[in-house]
């Protein structure tokens, strides 16, 4: 049950979340490029990108932890009991996508439609929860991109709570722009976590940039804002698409948002 | 899958404690040792073989392409090889390209095997316990442990999709079907799950889900004070040599 004093925590929980990941980012962009000076960290270690792993997975872990612990107990219920299912859908999807060597990823396909249907906290939860059982059971390179994961489930809830996933004019630039954000966020972890391998078709676009003269950073960022926006509106496309297709008579006993 | 020789806490520390130094600035040395170390501990668990499923599958072709590409196209200044396919892409072997790639490419087996070392070990019914020991919120327990089954119950759900739509004839062969197929595979399942999760509401609402208090467990595993011994020191050692890493 939610009380005037959960909800103040969860607030509180839900902004400390947010601000950990954005300053870890800021974070990390200033220490790529030089701003921060961890010279003597790096004598011995291959680069001065392998200090920033640790604080960086850590960061986004942590934010992560916070937003599911400020939102656990306010959600309902019936959007509990749904996310382990949206989660193995992701999953399956990312999956199957991940295979094909084409530069997307569709794995948020039911985190953008809970985030729909159930607003922002549900949809960040279903968000980190891919991550992290995706990480534990199947490919463990999911784990540090959580941040990104509750990024997008957050603003599809928040798209559709201001009226955004009315109308396809509305949906589709928000998707491309959500698409950005998480494009944003999850570029310093495929470039210092994973070298930016974390697929054919993304890995090759990686090389390619670098081989031009690009740092690794500016490389999967570029390669993120490549993907990002165009698999985020996809995503949104499809969500949209499958809730409208689902009966009203399965969504009579849900809580849209 | 064997029977862990281990409580599910002590493998849920060692794969912390392996993740976190994974990840810290170690040497191409240490980390290879960090490896070894990690895959011993695969070895004695008993999990070899999904582990080298997971490798195989998940981990060693992310390795493989982390490391080729800054093996071909790092700013290295030890050159090997080079190739213009089109100006201005040039791509170079050089030294320290394999350097860094080789780094990269045992971050990632090692921190995919520290993951590993939490589930592999202990399933979802062992890390049920170890989290519930933990205190951790019962609604978190829940939602992580019912992910990790969910995959199962959804395969269900599609052979029943699938099979229904059989049935009825609606499969037809064409390049339409194929890409609205899955599509409507989606709308189906969701429309299932979303019809089921009254049901699933409620049966969980009657096992107290919510209600505060201790929880009791059948045949909970045993714990021993050596082990607690081992996996307090096994992160603390973690930490201090991922701190000694940084100063």
């Amino acid at each position: 049950m939610t009380t005037p004093a959960s909800n103040h925590r969860a607030r509180i929980l839900n902004l400390a979340g947010a601000a950990t990941i954005a300053t870890t980012y800021i974070w990390a962009m200033l220490t790529a490029a030089g701003h921060l000076n961890y010279t003597d960290y790096n004598s011995g270690t291959a680069s001065a990108a392998s200090v920033i792993s640790l604080p960086l997975t850590a960061g986004y872990l942590l934010g992560a932890i916070l937003i599911l612990a400020a939102n656990i107990n306010r959600i309902p219920l019936t959007a509990l009991t749904l996310i382990p299912f949206a989660a193995a859908l992701n999953i399956t999807a990312g999956q199957i996508t991940g295979s094909t060597g084409i530069p997307l990823y569709l794995d948020s396909i039911a985190t953008v439609a809970l985030g729909f249907l159930y607003g922002p906290a549900v949809g960040a939860m279903t968000g980190i929860t891919t991550s992290l059982i995706w990480g534990l059971t199947i490919n463990p390179t999911t784990i540090p991109f959580a941040a990104g994961s509750a990024a997008i489930g957050l603003l599809a809830g928040l798209a559709s709570r201001y009226g955004l996933t009315k109308k396809l004019w509305a949906l589709l630039p928000t998707g491309f722009t959500t698409g950005i954000l998480a494009g944003l966020l999850g570029a310093p972890v495929a470039a210092f976590v994973y070298g930016g391998g974390q697929g054919l078709g993304t890995g090759t676009l990686v090389a390619t940039l670098q081989a031009t003269g690009q740092t690794l950073l500016q490389a999967t960022t570029l390669q993120s804002l490549i993907s990002d926006p165009l698999d985020k509106t996809i995503t949104f496309l499809i969500a949209w698409i499958i809730i409208r297709s689902i009966p009203q008579r399965a969504l009579k006993n849900h809580n849209p948002a | 899958m064997k029977k862990p020789s281990l409580h599910p806490k002590t493998w849920i520390i060692l794969g912390l404690s392996g993740a976190t130094l994974s990840l810290a600035p170690l040497t191409t040395p240490y980390k290879t040792l960090l490896l070894a170390a990690l895959t011993t501990l695969i070895l004695y668990s008993g999990t070899h073989r999904p582990w080298a499923k997971l490798t195989l599958t998940a981990l060693l072709p992310i390795a493989t392409i982390a490391f080729t590409i800054q093996a071909t196209s790092y700013p290295g200044t030890t050159v090997y090889a080079s190739w213009t396919p089109l100006n201005p892409i040039t791509f170079t072997l050089t030294a320290q390209g394999i350097h860094y790639g080789s780094n990269l490419a045992l971050q990632i087996l090692t921190f995919g095997t520290s993951c590993a070392l939490i589930i592999l070990p202990t399933g979802p019914h062992q890390l049920r316990h170890a989290l519930t020991a933990w205190k951790t919120p019962p609604r978190l327990t829940y939602l992580l442990i019912t992910t990790i089954n969910a995959p199962t119950q959804l395969q269900h759900y599609a052979t029943i999709a699938q099979e229904t739509a059989a049935a009825r004839g609606l499969p037809q062969p064409g390049l339409h079907h194929r890409i609205l197929h899955p599509l409507r595979l989606t709308a189906t399942l969701l429309t299932l799950i979303l019809t089921e999760n009254p049901q699933r509401t409620r049966t969980i609402t009657h096992h107290a889900l919510d209600q505060a208090g201790p929880r009791t467990l059948l045949n909970p595993p045993t714990d021993t004070t050596p082990q607690t011994i081992t996996r307090w020191t096994t992160l603390t050692l973690a930490l201090l040599t991922t701190i000694t890493t940084y100063l």
